[in-house]
């Protein structure tokens, strides 16, 4: 017993000296008072802080006058009343332990500095209400904490009987993460609506067509073999789709940050939504817009022009479909929250396996953005093995390789390269992964981060041949029927296709020439990039050879086609800019590259699906697009593309980085990035034409019969659209041996090397 | 844009130039047969076109020798241009020799290079020298002197002949040794600023004032390892008065916070767009990368950071001056500092 008392008496004694002593309450209260204050008779609820004027978010440096007012209730004073009425005290602390600002009382004698923190004078203890200026930090990109303490005395000098209270105040900075974010929650509402008025306007057709019998299960019945159908064609309609809804998605996240750099000094945007804008912009760009596309035509023209009833792998192919689609959620993880992954389409790290590291590293969204991305390499290794599989075992009689159509000459060889390329970025991504996750090292502290720029690249480059070959292959084919010839030099374009697939594959480095790359292996790099030009240039001259003494009818479809080659062969030359020393240690990472990268992906691929869509549509609808609006698409879209994205050259040229939040404007950069925002918005708008195209003339476009271009490959042998199986009976490729044009071929030997293995189903 | 005598200007417009004559010959031959043989023209034969019909792979279209030039001629082209783009290699790379010398600092040593080490933080840069630097900007009635005796210095600022320059009325003098400011007014043509003891590891620098606060004169000295650190401080770098002297940056990336051993910094950029040259700075690279430039004119030029770096990448930007070392003079030597030609300043 005894023990237990003189314990307690110990513990009360600790305390007692632990609790901090106030002999100066009335000329304020020091840091004792910073978690609330015990002293004055502790915390009540009869004290109310009022704090008027405060804002929700702050900006840099601004100066805020707010006012504090103690309301106590039911209060008694003592009867000793010195005059006294009330104190406070005001912290202010930043998120990243800064100084949150400077807070000043009016006027000045009735506080002072104590402790870090704004406490009163004895002139201030005999007030209830002050008048403050608060001047916001200078980092508008913190949080700052402002803790406010009042405290209601009771009149005497002692602390007996107060009572106190405090209010906590979190304000953002307008560049602060994690704070309301209404750019984002509209672009995200945006889409969001954008799924559900297309899930109603499905519904909508549906309806329509028996409004009788409409029933939510019949709805289903009608729903499910969409979505768990294996036919190629159908398949195709639907990557063709989600593409085509993504490339929307893309283009509105770049119109947001467009915005955001139309003007200089702008904040629009916060950091964190730029930065997470164009990551998100580039990965759906290419990931889930451009490729998807592409596999859309893939999948519903390839085996139609070899003459097969459908993939070699009907399930798998299906799977690949929906891979891809659940890693969408993954991708855009953290969008909503503003928290969303910010390490560019890239991905290089360190930065992108800095998790937990606040500020300095990642967005938390990250994560499954990652993971997000190694289901896409699954998803593509699984549709790549149909088509390999495909053309190998199921061309029809009569299809030698030789004779395949470039188009499916071109997805074969693209395949081929995703085959090579995609291991290395699989793995590339594996370890990132592991990086990010489990703390492992491969990349940072003592891991190599140019690893991965290595291991990316070995994929990323020849990516770009994998989405722009297939481009190759719609081109030709519809400059070849517009022209009403067949393409000039067939073998020169497929060898130069093949070329291209072999020497995309060495030429990697070249994205990495500042990296600190031995003078041996940057000249070595810059050699094999060079020769990319070479097959590309064959090819280029072969397109436009295929036009000379033809009969070009100006439709939809070539004209794209021929936009196509103006900008490819714009964007072929800026590329050859890049691998020259002295011109890519300017150029690189700055807006030329943007602008270069766009003059291909957009003026190469996406000008080529334009042109694919115009003219395969009839075939997968029986339906013709409407002519006069694709004319409004191609000028609207063609003049606004050129004219959006041509000054950035001269951006990258003046010194603008690539990825910058914002820019001074003493930089001189204001004017063209009005007009390169300017025209962005009048293209992204030129593509609702487009989508109008698609609706209306799905619905009402003109009837076709099984040919309307006049095209030879199989695929226009099948009725429009092809029944299913796609072939009603098993299609024969005759071979025209009765005239030749230009001389002679003679090289039989290379022609019964690859003559294909004649199948019959 | 990059100044007209770097390596840089010189190539772009070599391959400007290459890149009109291709798109004159290819837009040119484009368009001629889009009008030549626009559906409907008189030029068209149709006894030359291949039967087209479904089924029926056509007759192929060839010519051996045309296709053939399809590919020699951007070959001979390529080659061409990859043997302009590689003289360039050495010219921003620099060859055997200077490697051997400036960089693993083998053989004689006989260059007046200057290296600073380059810092690269989240998010700003930390410049440390590795040789002193002491620099006065000229002008041509104004001078600050200083007398290494005996470890103690005189500074003098005196108006040589003010009355011939009216822009130039000295009001004070503001004397910045190793981070303390003293003004001192100025009080004559000619006047003692000041006499201290003179310490070349400190960091000590004098700049003259007109009544508006106008910077008129600066002198300066920066001892070895001392280090500036943007946006508050500019990088200060003598210009090559030589065809052989470079200035060579060695850069690191760097942690702000080495509390957590897995986080050893990020990727940055280095990037001066005045010379169109950049080198990324890579963490964990112990050697570090380097990067050569030949600045001559004397003035004030823009920093950038092109690789991404993280939330504030956009902030990380510098300035560089180019100054003439003491009793030396600047291809462009104008005095006062010139902001660079063209409008290309700061960035955010």
């Amino acid at each position: 017993m005894k023990t237990r008392g003189i314990l307690i008496v110990l513990a009360l004694a600790l305390t007692l000296l632990a609790t901090p002593q106030f002999t100066a309450m009335p000329t304020g209260i020091g840091s004792a008072g910073n978690d609330g204050c015990s002293c004055h008779g502790g915390a009540s609820d009869l004290t109310e802080i009022i704090v008027v004027g405060l804002p929700e978010s702050f900006n840099a440096s601004e100066v805020y006058e707010f006012t504090m007012t103690i309301e106590a209730q039911d209060f008694p004073r003592a009867a000793e009343d010195s005059g006294r009425l009330g104190g406070y005290r005001i912290l202010a602390t930043a998120s990243d332990g800064s100084s949150g600002g400077l807070v000043e009382v009016i006027p000045s004698d009735l506080g002072h500095e104590m402790d870090g923190g704004l406490t009163h004078t004895s002139d201030g203890n005999m007030q209830r209400s002050w008048n403050f200026t608060w001047t916001a930090p200078a980092d508008d990109s913190v949080t700052v904490t402002m803790r406010i303490y009042g405290n209601a005395v009771n009149g005497g000098d002692g602390s007996g009987g107060d009572h106190w209270n405090q209010e906590i105040l979190n304000i953002g900075g307008i560049n602060a993460s994690g704070t309301s974010a209404p750019p984002l929650t509209i672009l995200m509402t945006a889409i969001l609506l954008a799924i559900i008025i297309i899930g109603l306007g499905v519904m909508w057709n549906f309806y329509q067509r028996d409004p009788e019998s409409f029933s939510m299960q019949n709805f289903w019945s009608y729903i499910k073999p969409w979505l768990s159908t294996t036919d190629h064609k159908e398949v195709g309609i639907l990557y063709f789709l989600f593409g085509m809804f993504f490339f929307l998605v893309g283009g509105l996240l770049a119109l947001l940050f467009r915005i955001q750099l139309a003007l200089p000094e702008n904040d629009f945007l916060s950091y964190d939504e730029y930065n997470s804008f164009f990551t998100l912009h580039g990965t759906t760009m290419i990931f889930l817009a451009a490729m998807p596309m592409i596999a859309g035509f893939m999948n519903y023209i390839l085996p139609l022009q070899i003459g097969a009833y459908d993939l070699a792998f009907p399930r798998i192919n299906a799977l690949g479909l929906w891979i891809l689609v659940f890693s969408t959620p993954l991708i855009f993880t953290g969008v909503w929250t503003g928290e969303a992954a910010d390490i560019t389409w890239v991905m290089y790290p360190p930065y992108s396996s800095l998790n937990n590291f606040g500020d300095l590293g990642n967005n938390p969204g990250t994560t499954a953005f990652i993971s997000g991305i190694l289901m896409l390499g699954a998803s593509s290794t699984l549709s790549g093995v149909n088509f390999i599989t495909t053309v190998f075992t199921l061309r029809a009689k009569g299809v030698d390789l030789m004779k395949m159509p470039l188009f499916t000459w071109s997805v074969f060889v693209s395949v081929f390269m995703l085959y090579v390329s995609l291991p290395a970025f699989v793995v590339g991504v594996a370890f990132l992964m592991l990086d990010h996750t489990m703390a492992a090292q491969f990349y940072t502290f003592g891991g190599d981060p140019l690893l991965f720029q290595h291991l990316f690249w070995f994929f990323g480059h020849p990516e770009v041949y994998v989405v722009v070959i297939p481009a190759f292959g719609i081109v030709s084919e519809v400059l070849a029927t517009s022209a009403r010839r067949s393409i000039f030099g067939y073998k020169s374009m497929v060898f130069a296709m093949a070329g291209i697939g072999v020497v995309g594959f060495v030429v990697w480095g070249h994205h990495m020439l500042t990296s600190g790359m031995s003078p041996f292996w940057r000249s070595l790099f810059m050699v094999t990039t060079m020769l990319v030009a070479v097959p590309t240039g064959a090819k280029i001259f072969n397109w436009i050879w295929t036009l000379q003494g033809g009969s070009i009818k100006l439709q939809s479809h070539t004209m794209w086609s021929l936009g196509f080659l103006i900008t490819f062969t714009l964007g072929g030359l800026s590329g050859m800019f890049f691998p020259v020393a002295g011109l890519d240690i300017h150029f690189h990472d700055s807006y030329f590259v943007v602008a270069h990268f766009h003059y291909v992906f957009i003026g190469g691929i996406i000008f080529a699906l334009f042109s694919g869509t115009y003219y395969w549509f009839p075939k997968a609808t029986g339906k013709k697009m409407d002519e006069r609006l694709g004319l409004w698409h191609f000028l609207i879209g063609f003049t606004s593309y050129n004219a959006a994205f041509w000054p950035m050259h001269a951006l990258g040229i003046q010194g603008m980085p690539r990825r910058t939040h914002t820019y001074l404007a003493e930089t001189g950069w204001a004017e063209y990035n009005m007009t390169i925002t300017i025209f962005a918005i009048i293209f992204g708008l030129s593509q609702l034409i487009f989508v109008w195209n698609i609706i209306k003339s799905a619905s009402k476009g003109d009837k076709v019969e099984n040919d309307p271009w006049g095209g030879w490959s199989l695929e226009w042998s099948t009725t429009s659209p092809p029944p299913t199986p796609s072939f009603a009976e098993m299609p024969t490729l005759r071979v025209d041996e009765s005239r030749h044009h230009g001389d002679e071929d003679k090289a039989g030997f290379v022609e019964n090397l690859v003559k294909g293995k004649e199948v019959s189903n | 844009m990059p100044a007209e005598d770097t390596v840089f200007a010189h190539l772009y417009e070599e391959f400007l130039f290459w890149s009109i004559i291709v798109g004159i010959f290819t837009f040119g031959a484009m368009f001629l047969f889009m009008i030549r043989y626009k559906e409907g023209s008189a030029a068209i034969d149709e006894s030359q076109f291949e039967k087209i019909e479904v089924g029926l792979f056509p007759a192929e279209r060839h010519n051996t020798k045309l296709e053939a030039a399809f590919y020699i001629v951007p070959l001979i082209l390529v080659i061409w241009v990859t043997a302009i783009a590689a003289s360039s290699t050495t010219a921003v790379w620099g060859d055997e020799d200077f490697w051997d010398t400036a960089i693993y600092g083998q053989d004689d040593y006989d260059y007046d290079h200057f290296t600073v080490t380059v810092n690269g933080k989240q998010w700003f840069w930390e410049f440390e020298y590795n040789q002193p630097l002491t620099w006065e900007d000229e002008h041509p009635y104004m001078d600050v002197e200083w007398d290494n005796n005996n470890g103690v210095m005189m500074i003098h600022a005196h108006n040589h002949e003010h009355d011939h320059n009216e822009d130039a009325h000295p009001s004070y003098a503001e004397l910045t040794v190793a981070g303390l400011t003293t003004d001192i007014p100025f009080n004559g043509d000619d006047m003692i600023i000041h006499e201290i003891g003179f310490n070349p590891l400190v960091h000590q620098k004098v700049q003259v004032f007109d009544a508006d606060d106008t910077l008129l004169h600066t002198w300066e000295h920066i001892p070895i390892g001392h280090k500036f650190v943007t946006p508050t401080d500019k990088l200060v770098v003598p210009c090559s008065l030589d065809d052989d002297d470079y200035t060579i940056l060695w850069m690191h990336s760097r942690p702000l916070d080495d509390s957590e051993p897995r986080y050893v910094g990020v990727q940055h950029s280095f990037w001066l767009p005045e010379w169109g040259v950049k080198e990324d700075l890579v963490p964990g690279l112990e050697s570090g990368t380097v990067m050569r430039f030949q600045p001559d004119d004397a003035g004030t030029f823009p920093i950038r950071c092109a690789e991404y770096c993280g939330l504030k990448h956009s902030l990380m930007q510098g300035k560089i001056d180019i100054v003439a070392e003491e009793g030396e003079t600047c291809a462009a030597d104008i005095g006062l500092k010139k902001e660079s030609s063209n409008q290309d300043q700061g960035g955010y």
